[in-house]
């Protein structure tokens, strides 16, 4: 049996990684809260853009504008979002799994990463990948900036035909508990079939249609990439803020282990030293 | 004013729905300047230039001061998208000020030629934009 102050110092220590794991979860969920509120304020307008942009795509064929260009697929660009910061549950292990399917499907094609977050940059270098352009430390600056920045460059890649797809991989927040990792084709982009023609309006455009087609496309991949932030950013909150609530849970089932274990042992000790005492009473009497 | 005729507005920004109601007249800057709607419009589709938008509804005349975006009008509709849209409210001048001075002293520096300086010419608009509807509506 383990010696009493042994015990006594791991019950120590286990309370304080308890009260760590506590003050964490708190804090991911102050945060988790504020970025659901900004995943939620920002979805009509990722909708709405989508909705005008659909409709105006449709209207002008994949010719017209060179984000709309499909070309056999060489070289594809993957935008990966992760986390900074580790200690959030599967969070980043199933985005990885996810992103080395996507890779392994397109096998032969070159492979760029654009990459958010330190742990995806971790966790490619040195793969037969090629390093595109890596975002770091970002979650201070999660907004409107950083993502016409991420936008830009893949922008940029695509337009100079370095790459001839473009994909976005995140974690989606479905709900506090649950995210779900999502591939999505970014450029070229396609515009979606709407089974039944609703209404479709011409409008009268100014300038053009041309000319906003092209205005809003740029703006749309910001935004898309906007959303894809904030939305792996409330997830990796709330997988962050579950992973410690269950660090937090086994901790106190250690220490109520822990707590048994020392119980018994000081209950031994006594008995032992019982045994003893009286055992030297008899000896003397004898 | 309550037998108007109105249309449905909508102003969308990233950070969520800024104006939801019923207006009867707005104005904008669009691309090929600046351009009124009154219920019954035609359909009509416009990127908007940073500038300013006026509305009227029930309680009177609305600013707001817009960055890019653009205009979906139809007849009993406007549905505007801005990347950032702000009452007069909500501007915070002192920091507007600063931006201005920031990006003046900004162009100054840069070569004549030099892409960046449209950029910065840009932002100093969508600062001068803030200022000069603060000052209309806030100041004496």
């Amino acid at each position: 049996m383990a010696n009493l102050k042994d015990i006594k110092r791991r019950i120590g220590s286990v309370k304080n990684t308890r009260q760590i794991t506590r003050a964490m979860k708190m804090v991911a969920a102050a945060k988790m809260r504020r970025a659901h509120e900004n995943v939620l304020a920002s979805r009509p307008y990722e909708e709405k853009m989508l909705q005008v942009l659909n409709s105006l795509a449709r209207r002008a064929g994949d010719s017209l504008h060179p984000l709309l260009e499909h070309r056999e697929a060489k070289n594809i660009l993957i935008v990966l979002f992760s986390s900074d910061k580790g200690l959030c549950g599967g969070f980043n292990a199933t985005l990885f799994r996810r992103t080395n399917e996507l890779i392994h499907e397109n096998e032969g094609k070159g492979i760029y990463l654009s990459v958010v977050g330190r742990k995806a940059k971790d966790f490619y270098s040195g793969k037969n990948v090629i390093m595109e352009k890596s975002y770091i430390d970002f979650s201070r600056d999660i907004g409107p900036h950083l993502a016409s920045e991420i936008g830009k460059d893949a922008v940029k890649a695509f337009m100079s035909e370095k790459v001839d797809k473009v994909y976005t991989v995140f974690n989606r927040f479905k709900s506090v508990i649950a995210q779900e990792v999502i591939v999505r084709p970014l450029l070229p982009l396609i515009p979606e079939e709407t089974d039944s023609d609703e209404f479709e309006v011409d409008y009268i455009y100014e300038p053009s249609a041309e000319a906003i087609l092209g205005d809003i496309l740029v703006k749309y991949v910001d935004v898309e990439i906007y959303q894809s932030l904030l939305e792996s950013w409330a997830s990796e909150n709330g997988a962050r803020m579950a992973a410690m609530d269950s660090a937090t849970r086994n901790a106190g089932e250690m220490i109520s282990k822990l707590t048994l274990q020392y119980n018994r042992a000081r209950q031994a000790a006594i008995t032992t030293e019982i045994i003893e005492i009286v055992s030297g009473a008899k000896a003397l009497e004898g | 004013m309550a037998s108007k005729e109105t249309f449905s507005l909508e102003i969308i920004t990233p950070v969520g729905k800024l104006v939801e109601s019923r207006a009867s007249y707005l104005s904008a800057s669009g691309a090929e300047g600046e351009f009124g709607v009154l219920p019954g419009h035609i359909d009509f589709l416009t990127t908007l230039q940073p500038g300013e938008i006026m509305y009227e509804d029930d309680e009177g005349k609305h600013y707001l001061a817009v960055g890019w975006g653009y205009a979906e009008v139809k007849s009993d509709s406007v549905i505007v998208l801005a990347d950032s849209a702000e009452t007069p409210d909500m501007i915070n001048i002192e920091r507007a000020e600063e931006d201005k001075e920031h990006w003046v002293n900004e162009i100054a520096n840069l070569p004549q030629e030099d892409g960046e300086v449209f950029v910065c010419r840009k932002k100093l608009q969508r600062a001068q934009i803030r200022i000069d509807l603060y000052n209309r509506t806030k100041g004496k």
